[in-house]
């Protein structure tokens, strides 16, 4: 029993973490499955939303949580304009143009914010989130409980939108067929916009629910994007619950791999599940890629 | 014909005589413009003239870079052997990548982000070896004076400089050799339409499996050079996705699957960020940032690349395009 301990620890805490990461590859897979390219600036997102949250910190001492009604619809709209004003450009375009537009803005971001910031490492310490809980052997930071609740909560609402409301099915229309969409008068361009801010709106929460739980610092987006490009493949591209289930796979999968390799390994590890899913089973662990 | 090749003299004899006469930094800023045009071509031969986008090239340059520099530093074999290690080790890592991508059919995105995922990998093992110095990088042990045989030079580092222009010019030469050769043809087939391609009995898999390893061995060859010109081995510099993406740069600023396009690519690009990091050395990541600016604007105003610019100049039709 003394052996089961840490990996029972180490099966929810990386469920916990896993949820989040969910919350991010989901929102890079709706632009996937509804605009077709691959947004590299994701994580980049996420990280302005930190720092957004660091800046109304810093400001007005306000807890990461409450920036939540200002950093999202700022980054929203951030996603907006750049669906507008340069994806939407380059949508006929080659993969390999439409990849350097949404890699430019990596490093657009990334680099403005360390020029803005600077490179070092800022925490934002909420003392109502920093108690533990435990059960029997398991302890769970309040901290990580609530990001992993937020988190559900918030795919659990995208997931509603897009299969409850008139909108969410247009959405669903134009991944599936963009001529046939606009055939029938969906507003193809404009939805596309309303898709972008809504996925980056999401990497924003996920950006505010992590903040309270790490270091920050402007090349953090990299580190989430990464994670997220595997889940998607994980959980099938343009499939929203199947991403965040790949989420929970991926989460595990490292804090398990951290337990019994070097810590350091388990981005490796979740490269090299990246690679054979690929491979193997190009559309996902939950096979139909096609629909959102 | 003419006009092109006095052209094309004038400039290189201007590279060849005009920089030992430069003061020491803007030889280092040409190294770098020499070394990343060299890059760029190299990356060309996949990604411009197969249509196969790389954004993972610094797996190659990163092993070129540890495989010299782990047998000098331990074993103090010389980098001309080192690097033919480095080069076996890359063409052994392009032949897997290439296999297993183009066996299971991947390509477009997940083409990019599979060489990404490895060259990635690759990083986080390294980083994680102690025998390649880990995460702290690997410092090559310098010798008193200047060497050749240790491409170690100290007091002559305009050395380094011939040995880079060396490269691109062979480089740019094996990149056109290539090009009006039956394989290039077969590439370029292969990337206007792979199933026409095919069904014109052009071997897809062995053509794409030698574009790749060519590309995958000139890279690593310039990541030995770089080694044993910085003298110090950084996992994230050499293995990261930066490197990655300034190569690909490159490329498409001069123009996809051009001769001479990575050339000018390089000058323009590495100019740019070697000078941004020189003149606003209190702003770090203003270089990213510039180029980041670059990659969306060639990407939206000119995805063709800036050589066709140059053509429409000069009257170059044959070789150059």
């Amino acid at each position: 029993m003394t052996e089961l301990g840490p990996v029972l620890q180490a099966l929810i805490s990386g469920a916990l973490i896993g949820a989040v990461y969910g919350l991010v590859a989901v929102g890079l897979n709706l632009i996937y499955g509804v605009v077709h390219v691959i947004n590299f600036a994701h994580g980049e997102f996420l990280m302005l939303s930190m720092y957004i949250a660091l800046l109304m910190n810093a400001l007005m001492g306000t807890n990461p949580f409450f920036a939540l009604p200002v950093a999202v619809p700022i980054v929203m709209l951030t996603g907006l304009l750049v669906q507008r004003y340069l994806i939407n450009r380059t949508i006929d375009a080659p993969i390999l143009i439409q990849s350097f537009v949404t890699f430019g803005l990596l490093l657009v971001m990334q680099n403005g914010v360390m020029l803005i910031f600077g490179p070092n490492y800022y925490s934002i310490r909420v003392t109502e989130l920093e108690g533990v809980l435990e059960f029997g052997y398991v302890r769970v930071s309040v901290g990580l409980l609530t990001a992993a609740v937020l988190s559900v909560l918030t795919i659990l609402g995208l997931h509603l939108f897009l299969t409850r409301t008139y909108v969410g099915t247009a959405i669903r229309a134009i991944g599936q067929n963009r001529f046939a969409a606009q055939m029938i008068g969906i507003p193809v361009k404009r939805l596309y916009e309303l898709s972008f801010a809504i996925s980056t709106g999401l990497a924003a929460v996920a950006g505010l629910v992590l903040t309270p739980l790490i270091w920050m610092h402007p090349t953090i987006g990299e580190i989430y994007i990464l994670k997220a490009f595997i889940i998607v493949v994980l959980g099938g591209m343009g499939n929203v619950l199947g991403a965040f289930v790949g989420g929970i796979i991926i989460g595990i999968t490292e804090s398990v791999s951290a337990l019994f390799l070097m810590p350091s390994l388990k981005e490796a590890v979740a490269l090299i599940i990246f690679i054979i899913i690929l491979l193997f089973r190009p559309r996902g662990l939950f096979g139909r890629a096609v629909r959102i | 014909m003419r006009a092109e090749r006095t052209v094309m003299l004038v400039l290189l004899a201007a590279l060849v005589v005009v920089p030992p006469f430069l003061e020491r930094y803007h030889q280092n800023v040409l190294v770098y413009v020499v070394l990343f045009s060299y890059l760029g071509v190299a990356w060309n031969i996949l990604g411009g003239l197969t249509g196969l986008p790389s954004f993972g090239n610094a797996a190659f340059f990163g092993i070129g870079a540890y495989a010299s520099g782990m047998l000098y530093a331990t074993y103090r074999v010389s980098p001309w052997i080192g690097m033919w290690a480095g080069v076996a080790l890359s063409a052994g890592l392009a032949a897997l990548i290439g296999y297993l991508t183009f066996r299971f059919g991947i390509r477009g995105h997940f083409f990019i982000l599979t060489t990404i995922a490895f060259a990635e990998i690759l990083r986080n093992v390294v980083m994680n070896l102690e025998l390649l110095g880990g995460a702290r990088g690997l410092p090559i042990p310098l010798t008193s004076g200047d060497s050749l045989a240790d491409l170690q030079f100290h007091t002559n580092r305009i050395a380094y400089y011939y040995i880079v222009l060396g490269l691109l010019i062979g480089g740019t030469l094996v990149y056109w050799k290539l090009k009006n050769s039956n394989i290039g043809l077969a590439l370029m087939c292969i990337k206007e339409d792979e199933e026409k391609a095919a069904t014109l009995g052009i071997n897809t898999f062995r053509h794409k499996l030698i574009a790749f390893v060519l590309s995958a061995v000139m890279t690593s060859i310039a990541g030995t050079v770089y080694a044993h010109y910085v003298l110090y081995i950084e996992p994230t510099v050499v293995l990261g996705i930066p490197l990655s993406v300034q190569i690909a740069l490159v490329a498409v600023v001069g123009g996809l699957g051009t001769t001479l396009g990575p050339v000018m690519g390089g000058f323009i690009v590495q100019s740019i960020m070697e000078y941004t990091r020189i003149f606003f050395s209190r702003l770090p990541g203003l270089d990213f940032f510039v180029a980041g600016i670059l990659l969306i604007g060639i990407a939206l105003l000119r995805p063709t690349g800036l050589f066709e610019l140059i053509e429409r100049l000069v009257p170059f039709k044959t070789s150059a395009k």
